[in-house]
């Protein structure tokens, strides 16, 4: 039963279709081939037609206003219901969420969630408030995870090569996926004498910010008889929960805004975290993925970076984090990249992700923050 | 640091406080000063009061800053999360400190008013005797 907010969905909810394109550096290609190649691609996947989708939302943060129309339209005329949303980095994620809901609520049995991005970023609200900063534009991302990595180094026990290794494993995954931004393994030595960015992060420790495509088709039980899609290869959602920032003093509020959503939605799928084979994290910098693991409940305080170095987050370890390379390696355009991780989550969980594949996947977890602070986590599982 | 920004500060003095609000309502104490609600408990107008903190406080971490998405702004500069002795948290620059030395941590210090042109940044830390790094050099 899919749970959204604590709440029972009237309707069970599934991922019935996934697609990509590729995320790289910033081309010449437009955002409607981007979008567009994604939709068409989980549409194939779904092995259902343009004309039975009955809602549609948008993940986009740096397109500007009216995304879908000048993408859809070129899918053919159905007149359906088309909504934008943009959540920040988890803009993708609010968008599936949004699919979700739509179905669980029986407004429709087929809905699309299709991220789509380009750069550039547009201005951010915050910047718009009327109140300055402290510390003007000094402290822009890099430099607040930065920040947090010394503090995680500090409070760890550990050198720098604990956040390198974190890049290694995301590198060494996105060699393995064609979607990825970057598709190089990289040694311990390369990222760690890679450029500098802030403190002991360097940019192969730092998401490649680029443009890309993602698009996820979730249908109701009834969608899947009625359209004859492969029950097989469906996915379930078992909850989705988003939250946004409270007060937590000197805390990360990453991690300590991941803790509570991620709670809520393991709370509601009844799951244990020591019993999910798959999660994706919103690692745009190393540091984020060792404290997400520990907010999640995968390891304890402190204890992530050592349990990462053993090998337990690897594919094939006791539970693969990132297996698509992360938003370290799969990369990170913004709007695909909530909806590229629950893709990889139900690839993983079909056992159709080749290479990377981690054995034995049946329960999976996807996690975003975005800038505000807002955090989404959705967990699935194999039906 | 300071000689990297020799040209770009325009140092106004040594601030005795910093600018903040704290609630009448429920105590929430927080910088910068902002005229719209309380974020705790949503109090506003009067009972949002405009106070001024003490400039006094701790670097919690620091970091030196290679690169910067705008290559306009001048790099390397060293960066800080500081907790004032009165309770807000807030992130600065950091003065007088070179960014040769490794991160700092628990170092006491204040925060003092300096503007970095083109920057918007406002304050600044600066430590008070001599810093230790709280590891090797980076």
């Amino acid at each position: 039963m899919t749970r959204i907010d604590g709440v029972d969905g009237a309707t069970d909810v599934y991922v019935v279709g996934i697609g990509w394109h590729r995320y790289q550096r910033e081309s010449e290609t437009s955002f409607v081939d981007l979008g567009n190649t994604a939709v068409r691609a989980a549409l194939a996947d779904a092995g259902v037609d343009w004309t039975v989708v009955q809602s549609a939302y948008i993940g986009t943060a740096r397109l500007g206003m009216a995304v879908g129309r000048p993408m859809l339209r070129h899918l053919g005329v159905t007149g359906i219901p088309m909504t934008q949303v943009e959540n920040a980095s988890a803009s993708g994620s609010s968008a599936f969420r949004l699919a979700v809901k739509d179905v669980a609520a029986g407004y429709a049995d087929l809905a699309l969630a299709v991220g789509v991005d380009k750069p550039p970023s547009g201005p951010r609200a915050e910047d718009r408030t009327g109140v300055r900063s402290p510390a003007g534009n000094l402290v822009f991302p890099a430099a607040h995870y930065g920040l947090l990595s010394e503090e995680y180094l500090r409070g760890s026990g550990t050198g720098p090569e604990a956040l390198a290794h974190v890049a290694v494993k995301n590198h060494r995954n996105g060699s393995l996926n064609p979607h990825a931004h970057r598709q190089r393994e990289r040694t311990l030595e390369e990222v760690l004498e890679d450029r500098p960015i802030a403190g002991p992060l360097t940019r192969l420790q730092c998401t490649p910010i680029g443009e890309g495509g993602a698009a996820v088709i979730v249908a109701s039980g009834r969608g899947i008889r009625e359209l004859g899609i492969d029950e097989g290869r469906a996915v379930r959602v078992l909850s989705s929960a988003q939250r946004s920032e409270e007060l937590y003093g000197t805390k990360s509020f990453d991690a300590e805004l991941t803790r509570a959503t991620a709670a809520q939605a393991l709370g509601d799928a009844r799951i244990a975290p020591d019993l999910l084979d798959i999660v994706e994290v919103h690692d745009a910098f190393a540091v984020e993925e060792l404290q997400y693991i520990e907010a999640i409940g995968l390891s304890g305080e402190h204890r992530a970076a050592a349990d990462l170095m053993a090998g337990e987050f690897n594919i094939g370890g006791r539970v693969s984090v990132s297996p698509s390379g992360g938003l370290l390696a799969m990369g990170h355009p913004v709007g695909p990249t909530g909806i590229g991780q629950v893709a990889e989550v139900t690839l993983q969980l079909r056992g159709e992700a080749g290479p990377r594949q981690h054995g034995g996947a049946r329960t999976g977890l996807a996690h975003m923050v975005g800038v505000g602070a807002v955090c989404v986590v959705h967990v699935l599982a194999r039906s | 640091m300071d000689q990297n920004r020799t040209g770009m500060r325009d140092a106004i003095g040594t601030a005795g406080s910093v600018e903040g609000s704290k609630c009448r309502q429920c105590g929430f104490a927080q910088v910068p000063r902002q005229p719209f609600g309380c974020q705790r408990c949503g109090a506003r107008g009067d009972d949002l009061a405009a106070a001024d903190f003490s400039a006094h406080g701790t670097l919690l971490q620091s970091v030196v800053v290679h690169l910067h998405p705008d290559r306009a702004i001048r790099t390397p500069y060293a960066v800080g999360t500081v907790l004032l002795d009165d309770g807000p948290v807030l992130r600065v620059p950091l003065s007088g400190v070179s960014v040769t030395r490794g991160p700092l941590s628990g170092v006491r210090g204040r925060i003092v008013a300096d503007q970095v042109e083109g920057t918007g940044a406002q304050y600044a830390f600066e430590p008070i005797g001599t810093p230790h790094a709280s590891t090797e050099g980076e």
